[in-house]
């Protein structure tokens, strides 16, 4: 492999690796404060895809509003999930939670396929988005340079809200013990809802981009993007949004570079990113930046 | 009072439908889920055919039940046991395509109920079932198509292939155009792997870009084709594709690839464009452009040919629900004249008939040639 294309994919890894993350943290997010898995989280991103689709490709809105509208979708989506399915179990077991996110995200695609079809659907994208900057034959989309540019700031402005602002405060108690913080006055569901709000905004984040860069939407596309999204915020160390970047930066490396050197093998590409996964968490059971909840959070 | 008149209705109910029998027919389609598209261009032409015929020539009226398969292998086999075991259909249209038709093939075989797949043009598909036919031929002849094309038109001897390695249909074709492309003497630079549901094919099509062959053999579905088009073409890979039958089905592949897909070569089962052989074939083309204002879509007309195909069988049949009767009249067909051009089946069930190859410019599939078996 030549150094131009070797460069060409590293330019890749970025592009695959800044999705992957930007949904990761997401995860983290709702994984920090509740001990949830959300696997619903992926279908929030979906949700929000679809939102945007239809605000842009139906009603003929701009990307600016289109966002809005998919970022309100999303956060009535992820906000009405918690009062409905995850409120009332709050004191149940790990578990029952965890199936009622399985079945949360079974119930968002089916919804979706009913009421908006289930055939594949093409993403309205602009001639902006269409455009490349190529230097010295290295190839540059524009959602490259805008999609690591956002995920970036986006994590610094939670990083911001969680360590500088009274709520972030909040919400990193409720991460220790919601029992004793609620005895202290704090109104838990409320700080919940608000966790869900922030996590359900980044997922429709993460739906538009996904969309705009690979502009076919499916009530399933969710699911893959979901579970290499977890995967990525389980290699960087579930609970903390810094290990989610990097992690989802790591896996989306991983399965570039793997296609890059083995083309003709491409087909086991997803199953490299779980395997590298479990090869990490051999090494490092907590993850890359695991953190060690008796201390720490987020 | 109410028990006598429910009784009353129902026996209304009995004397007015007892005289003619009302015969199923099952039809599985991918309606939603990734090639939900196929399905929808499917069910059109079937429902076309359908209103035109919907009467044997006994009277007996024919019933058509569809079951969608969510794009998925599990549910075309569940879909097939329920039309079996539940609606007790005659006749099973379907699963469309090769993967989901091979996941119910065995379940209608073991029934002795005939099935007639519209598009399944993986060899396998009827390999060893006695009750499993088909209207499309099969991908021996099309990846042999797709060679020559290659080979002896275009004069290409540098060919770089991706498969879809979750596709059957993909699969097959591939090894069949490798065999073929081969033996003629062309040179196979590599062959890569792709996942249905993959998005992102940059690192691989950087991949090719260096290896610079003179065409890409892509031999899988719309949404697949359409992102590698366009992120080949933001590559700047300026390569000539060549995809089949599947990749100009869904409206997603002009949608989505959009200018990257100009210029594109796909080798199909049939195209509205290519000389009408039989008159059958014209009546369909006009009634359909007047009850759809468009084109006929090839998946359109091909599941339009399986019902009747299906339909011609059973009026052959004393007893139109005998499945044994209808399934040998199906494999019967000789010089059937029907809505797609004239069709024979062979000893094996696959259709011998004829492949297009066409070409995309502005936005449509434009007819090249016709290639005979």
């Amino acid at each position: 492999m030549d150094i131009l294309n070797f460069i060409q994919q590293v330019v890749n890894g970025i592009s695959v690796g800044s999705m992957y993350a930007l949904i990761a943290i997401g995860y983290t997010m709702v994984y920090g404060v509740l001990r949830l898995i959300n696997f619903a989280h992926g279908e929030i991103m979906m949700v929000g895809a679809f939102a945007a689709f239809m605000a842009m490709g139906v009603w003929g809105l701009p990307l600016f509003i289109a966002i809005i509208i998919a970022i309100s979708f999303a956060i009535l989506t992820g906000v009405l999930t918690d009062k409905i399915a995850y409120k009332p179990l709050r004191s149940a077991p790990r578990i029952s939670l965890l199936i009622t996110a399985i079945g949360v995200s079974f119930f968002l695609q089916n919804t979706i396929n009913v009421f908006v079809g289930g055939t594949a659907r093409s993403f309205p994208v602009a001639p902006f988005f269409d455009k490349v900057i190529t230097i010295n034959s290295i190839v540059f989309t524009p959602t490259l340079i805008i999609v690591p540019v956002i995920t970036l700031s986006l994590l610094a402005i939670l990083l911001f809200v969680l360590h500088k602002t009274k709520y972030g405060m909040a919400i990193r108690a409720l991460a220790f013990d919601i029992k004793t913080v609620s005895l202290m006055g704090v109104n838990s569901n409320q700080i919940i809802s608000l966790v869900f709000v922030i996590g359900s905004s980044l997922a429709a984040v993460g739906g538009i981009f996904w969309a705009l860069s690979y502009p076919i939407l499916t009530p399933y596309i969710g699911i893959m993007i979901g579970l290499k999204a977890f995967a990525a915020a389980v290699l960087g160390g579930i609970g903390s949004v810094s290990g989610a970047l990097i992690g989802g930066f790591i896996l989306g490396f991983a399965e570039v570079m793997f296609v890059a050197f083995y083309p003709e093998a491409g087909g086991y590409r997803d199953a490299i990113a779980f395997i590298f996964l479990i090869l990490v968490l051999l090494v490092k059971p907590t993850g890359i930046m695991g953190i060690n909840f008796e201390k720490s959070r987020f | 009072m109410n028990k006598l008149m429910s009784i009353l209705v129902l026996s209304l109910l009995f004397i007015s439908t007892g005289h003619t029998k009302e015969i199923k027919i099952g039809v599985v389609m991918p309606m939603s889920g990734p090639i939900g598209g196929f399905g929808q261009h499917a069910v059109k032409g079937l429902n076309l055919a359908h209103s035109l015929n919907p009467k044997l020539k006994n009277g007996d009226t024919v019933k058509v039940i569809l079951l969608d398969n969510k794009s998925d292998k599990i549910e075309s086999a569940n879909a097939a046991t329920k039309l079996i075991s539940s609606d007790k259909v005659s006749a099973i249209i379907g699963a469309l395509t090769s993967t989901n038709t091979m996941a119910l093939t065995k379940i209608a075989d073991d029934a002795k109920v005939p099935v007639v797949a519209p598009v399944a043009t993986n060899p396998l598909v009827t390999k060893n079932r006695t009750f499993i036919s088909r209207v499309c031929f099969n991908d021996n002849f099309q990846g042999d198509v797709a060679a020559n094309f290659v080979f002896n038109d275009l004069k290409f001897k540098n060919v770089v292939v991706i498969t879809d390695v979750k596709n059957d249909y993909s699969i097959g074709i591939s090894k069949v155009f490798k065999t073929k492309f081969k033996a003629m003497g062309g040179k196979i630079l590599k062959v890569m792997q792709i996942n249905q549901g993959d998005s992102d094919f940059k690192a691989m099509l950087s991949n090719i870009k260096k290896l610079k062959p003179e065409l890409v053999f892509i031999p899988f579905y719309s949404a697949e084709v359409a992102l590698i088009a366009k992120q080949a073409n933001q590559l700047g890979i300026k390569t000539k594709f060549l995809g089949t039958d599947g990749m100009a089905g869904d409206k997603v592949f002009f949608e989505v690839g959009g200018k990257a897909v100009e210029g594109f070569y796909g080798t199909n089962l049939f195209s509205p464009d290519a000389p009408k052989t039989t008159q059958a074939s014209k009546d369909f083309d006009k009634a359909f452009r007047a009850k759809y204002k468009e084109a006929p879509h090839p998946f359109g007309v091909l599941s339009a040919e399986s019902y009747n195909v299906i339909l011609s069988a059973m009026n052959k049949c004393d007893d139109p629900t005998d499945t044994k009767c209808v399934n040998k009249n199906i494999r019967a067909t000789k010089d059937f004249q029907g809505v797609s051009g004239i069709i024979s089946l062979n000893e094996k069930g696959d259709a011998v008939r004829s492949a297009v190859i066409e070409t995309i410019k502005d936005g449509k599939s434009v007819y090249l040639k016709t290639v005979n078996p």
